[in-house]
């Protein structure tokens, strides 16, 4: 599905310069269940955003279904993304004025998708995640574990084949956190590619693989036996 | 879609509710002032639109020759001598109809009063559609008849039912009402702001009380003197400004070509327009224009500034967007609708106060301004969408540009990429009311100082009669002579009164005839322009004019005074200014000195100078200096009563009095001279107050704006300021660091706006020759206050900030 090859980042700012990735090699394949994992500050955010198509690599080439594009303009790599990929932030990221089932539509809304079409869809993902009876909530009234729900509800609405989340527990206590790991679990399930930020070894063991980062590098990428 | 973006803005709107009043009263004062004054141009221009055939009625349009130094460039009149020629020659033309107005005593059963009474020809009537009460379009065809408005019928006979009735113009000659029309309306250019047109009589009859020749003359062209064409709707006025070319350069001498250059057609519409240009001296539409584009400046900047800050507070919402498959143009899109909703609240805001400002307008100037909403829709849409667009499309374009991830992450907030142009757009709000509060206190400085200067004549003290002799019969100056000596022993022997003079100006009036004079007999090439004025001799003590050299003239030595009729030497006094001009050193020098008044070689009259007396300035209100010599005129028409100081109240009664005795079948006409430069002078105070009104207004604007922003910016700080204080800044220090991020912009605002202020109003200081010497001063109190001001404002937010306790500004994000 994608291929990176000696993939690098380099942020400038006025004093200094941080290499946040260097010479990154990885292929992902549909269907797959990645975990990444490192310490804090290696590189994982920096990883899961370009892959995203949310940030532009320094160096090294990005093949997405075989399409080399680490050099497309965002306009580009946003038609791109709205195809095929969907996201889950750590911070969930919802619109405070939006409710519920405005927020989850949000996806759907620069698709042209006829509206009836919107809601039926928007109607069903709620349904599937249970949180068909908070429809008109705001985000403020929700607890963290409602919230991310809502944020996953988002990314799995469009359909959308890639679905990337960082740290998507990072914000939820434990049970939170594991009924979201299902979640995406059954997604995977279902034929999803997912890639997934965490430091909890305990949900990366939901992963199928697990692809561990150090400044910048590539340690180890290890495929657990099914 | 759009209904999301809608739905998010109102949202958002609801969310910073301060922001939101702040940006809709701002813009909403913008587009008032702005939708007001289009509307008033509108109004102004569109006159006249109710007469049948409007689209098909002309006026002759007289261009002035260059040379002759008008105030204005042409005027909408023309020479009484083309009508008759155009009826003539252009057998195409339907109609051709002159109009003069003339102001004479009206006496009904006995009583008298002065009327404006418009003589036309009698083809006016159909041309002007105007609807009939009683009697009908053929009313002025006896040279005898009146045709008189319903409200002039009620006011003159006591009921709109008076044809029939008699009247005796001028105490001579009666006439008789043969039509009573409705009022013609306010929006026509028959009505004014100088009168209302409410009576009519045949041209011809103007002949039994002025030197009006009905074949027409030459050089009769002023305010009021217009001719009027219909044409048949194939013609239009391409076709007649040819014709009238083509009469013009085969009728008009080389003489008086020099006077007008050229004639053409102008639609009636602009009839009241043409008017207002000319009565306004500086056309004031483009002044009332300039205003109204600085304060919706202000506004749209206050709007553009808050809601640039703002969207920084929202570049999240962006990021999720963008990380959702939305285009930057989508993004664009709403937050563009949002903007054009914010002006669309502001623009049914200002269209409420204009429904209550209208009424109460239109009550204080006599206009019938209206506010029609369905032909006015296109341009209010288009207006609305406009200004949301103005105003939207620089923060939507700032909070767009971010990248996805570096929207989700915020960076923008702490970016300083804005702070330029933030502090651009603060400082030329800034600068905007700054040169606006400059310009009011430098125009009313020098407005007072004006009033002041003109104590050079002592126009507290002095009385003015008009219209003396205006029955009488010209020629017969003897007679005239005998009256005005009569009245001036008369007034004299009232108490109060001191002296009393004779002549055919008085101070600050308008016009002044001029006369070329020469120092050569038959010299027709070094000519200079003196304005003459004829007085009586006593003038010099009514008005304090001092004699600087020679003696004082006098009625009883023959060649002091003029006779029209008889050719001889005339015995004269220069003023100061004269002599300057004439090229003349010293008063004494002066003294003998003869002049001579030229025409085509010939000498018209030989002048010899017997004294030399200091009148600085004359005509206008605005102390202009002009060469002047004085001669005895026996036939003046204005008198100047000089009284004790003080006794003005009880002084009319007098005079009237002595009035009725001479002159008992003649109304009196008069006022203090105070009033005639009061009246004068107003077009200077009415500069003033509009100036005053647009600035304060622009005021209110800017400092809203600052107001918000700064709340706006002190927000942002919370943090940090928390901080410093934790740190041990004290709450001085951290009032000084907010005040200084806002006195960047200020001050420079300050400096650039007093410039321009100091260019502007070098140019309205111009209009005066006694220009007041400290505007620099001025101009420099009215920075220091828009700066003190604009601390105050961004000071009370900082002052709050800072006395916060720390804790509760950390815990704030
Ligand atoms: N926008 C940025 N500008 C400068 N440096 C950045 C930026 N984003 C991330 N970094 C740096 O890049 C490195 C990797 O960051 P990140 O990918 O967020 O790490 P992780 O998600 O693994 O904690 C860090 O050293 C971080 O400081
Ligand atoms: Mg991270």
């Amino acid at each position: 599905m994608l291929k990176l090859h000696n993939l690098s980042k380099v942020y400038r700012t006025e004093e200094v310069e941080t290499v946040a990735l260097n010479g990154v090699d990885i292929e992902i394949q549909r269907g797959d269940f990645v975990a990444m994992m490192g310490p804090s500050g290696c590189g994982k955010s920096t990883l899961l955003n370009i892959i995203g198509m949310l940030d532009n690599p320094t160096g090294g080439d990005y093949f997405f279904f075989d399409e080399n594009i680490a050099n497309y303009s965002e306009s580009k790599l946003s038609e791109l993304r709205k195809k095929n990929i969907g996201f889950i932030f750590q911070s969930f990221n919802l619109i405070d004025e939006l409710n519920v089932q405005e927020n989850i539509e949000l996806a759907l809304l620069y698709h042209k998708i006829p509206s009836g079409e919107r809601k039926r869809r928007v109607a069903e993902v709620m349904d599937r995640m249970g949180i068909a009876h908070r429809a008109k909530h705001m985000p403020g009234q929700l607890s963290g574990g409602q919230q991310q729900r809502v944020a996953v509800a988002r990314a799995v609405v469009g359909d959308q084949p890639l679905i990337l989340a960082d740290e998507p527990t990072g914000n939820l206590d434990s049970a939170h956190g594991q009924e979201v790991m299902e979640l995406l679990q059954s997604l995977n399930a279902e034929g999803t590619t997912i890639v997934m930020v965490t430091h909890s070894p305990s949900h990366a063991d939901y992963a199928k693989r697990t692809i561990n980062l150090l400044d910048g590098h590539l340690v180890t990428d290890n495929i657990r036996a099914a | 879609m759009y209904w999301n973006y809608l739905k998010i803005a109102l949202r958002n709107l609801r969310k910073n509710k301060l922001f939101a009043v702040i940006n809709i009263i701002g813009l909403a004062i913008g587009l008032t002032i702005y939708v007001f004054v289009s509307l008033l141009i509108e109004y102004e221009k569109n006159h006249d639109l109710f007469f049948e055939n409007n689209e098909n009625i002309y006026t002759i349009m007289s261009v002035f020759n260059s040379g002759m130094d008008l105030p204005f460039d042409q005027m909408n009149s023309a020479s009484s001598a083309y009508a008759p020629i155009i009826d003539a020659e252009l057998a195409d033309v339907e109609s051709v109809a002159r109009t003069r107005s003339a102001k004479l005593t009206v006496n009904i059963n006995g009583n008298s009063q002065f009327e404006r009474i418009t003589f036309a020809d009698p083809v006016l009537l159909n041309i002007f559609s105007f609807e009939y009460l009683y009697g009908d379009r053929k009313a002025l065809e006896n040279p005898d008849a009146l045709v008189v408005t319903e409200a002039a019928a009620i006011r003159l006979f006591g009921t709109a039912d008076a044809v029939g009735q008699v009247v005796l113009l001028n105490n001579q000659e009666s006439f008789q009402v043969t039509a009573i029309i409705k009022d013609i309306p306010l929006n026509s250019h028959f009505n004014t702001t100088s009168g209302k047109t409410q009576i009519f009589a045949p041209i011809g009859s103007l002949q039994l009380f002025t030197d009006f020749d009905f074949n027409g003359r030459w050089r009769d062209i002023w305010n009021g003197n217009i001719t009027y064409i219909q044409l048949p709707s194939n013609l239009d006025s391409d076709w007649l400004d040819i014709q009238l070319e083509s009469i013009y350069q085969r009728h008009v001498s080389d003489y008086n070509k020099g006077l007008v250059s050229s004639i053409h057609a102008q639609p009636l519409w602009r009839a009241n327009y043409s008017n207002w240009e000319t009565v306004g001296g500086v056309s004031i539409d483009l002044v009332f224009s300039v205003l109204s584009l600085l304060i919706i400046t202000i506004a749209c900047i206050n709007y553009t500034n808050l809601a640039a800050a703002q969207s920084l507070g929202r570049s999240r919402e962006v990021g999720i967007r963008k990380t959702m498959g939305a285009s930057r143009t989508e993004l664009l899109c709403q937050f563009l609708v949002e903007s054009i909703l914010v002006s669309a609240v502001a623009m049914i805001i200002a269209i409420t106060i204009l429904e209550l400002i209208i009424p109460l307008f239109n009550n204080a100037t006599n206009k019938v301004m209206q506010f029609k909403y369905l032909e006015t829709m296109p341009w209010l849409l288009g207006t609305t969408l406009a200004a949301g667009l103005v105003t939207g499309i620089y923060p939507s374009w700032l909070i767009t540009k971010v990248t996805p991830i570096d929207a989700l992450r915020d960076v923008a907030r702490k970016g300083k990429y804005s702070t330029a142009i933030r502090e651009f757009m603060i400082g030329l709000q800034f600068s905007i009311s700054t040169f606006l509060i400059a310009a009011v206190v430098v125009v009313y400085a020098q407005n007072e100082k004006a009033k002041e200067d003109n104590h050079l004549f002592p126009r507290q003290e002095v009385y003015v009669l008009n219209n003396i002799n205006s029955n009488e019969d010209k020629d017969n100056v003897d007679l005239l002579q005998l009256k005005l000596d009569l009245l001036q022993n008369e007034l004299n022997a009232i108490p109060n009164v001191k002296k009393v003079a004779f002549s055919n100006l008085v101070p600050y009036s308008n016009s002044y005839p001029t006369q070329v004079i020469s120092t050569v007999a038959g010299d027709t090439t070094n000519t200079v322009k003196i304005n003459q004025l004829g007085i009586t001799p006593s003038f010099f003590d009514v008005y304090d004019i001092p004699l600087l050299a020679g003696r004082h003239l006098n009625g009883n030595i023959s060649n002091d005074k003029y006779h029209y009729n008889v050719s001889k030497t005339l015995n004269i006094i220069l003023n100061d200014q004269a002599l300057d001009k004439l090229g003349i050193e010293t008063p004494e020098q002066a003294i003998n000195t003869r002049l001579y008044s030229t025409k085509k070689r010939t000498v018209l009259r030989e002048y010899v100078v017997v004294g030399v007396a200091s009148m600085p300035s004359f005509i206008g209100v605005t102390g202009e200096k002009t060469a002047w010599f004085f001669y005895v005129d026996p036939t003046s028409s204005l008198g100047s009563i000089r009284f004790m100081d003080g006794s003005d109240a009880a002084i009319v009664d007098d005079i009237k009095s002595v009035w009725k005795k001479i002159f008992p079948a003649e109304p009196m006409e008069g006022e203090f001279l105070s009033g005639i430069f009061n009246e004068n002078f107003k077009f200077f105070v009415f500069l003033n107050a509009i100036l005053a009104g647009f600035s304060l207004i622009a005021l209110i604007i800017a400092m809203v704006g600052l107001f918000g922003l700064s709340a706006f910016i002190a927000a942002q700080r919370t943090k940090e300021v928390g901080m410093r204080k934790v740190l041990g800044a004290s709450s001085i220090q951290i009032s000084k660091l907010l005040i200084w991020q806002f006195s960047k912009p200020v001050l420079w605002a300050v400096v650039s706006a007093l410039m321009f202020a100091f260019f502007a109003s070098n140019k309205y200081l111009q209009y005066f020759s006694d220009r007041i010497e400290y505007s620099i001063l001025l101009l420099l109190l009215a920075g220091i206050f828009s700066v003190v001001l604009g601390w105050i404002t961004v000071g009370a937010h900082a002052y709050k900030l800072a006395r916060e306790n720390p804790i509760i500004a950390l815990r704030h994000e």
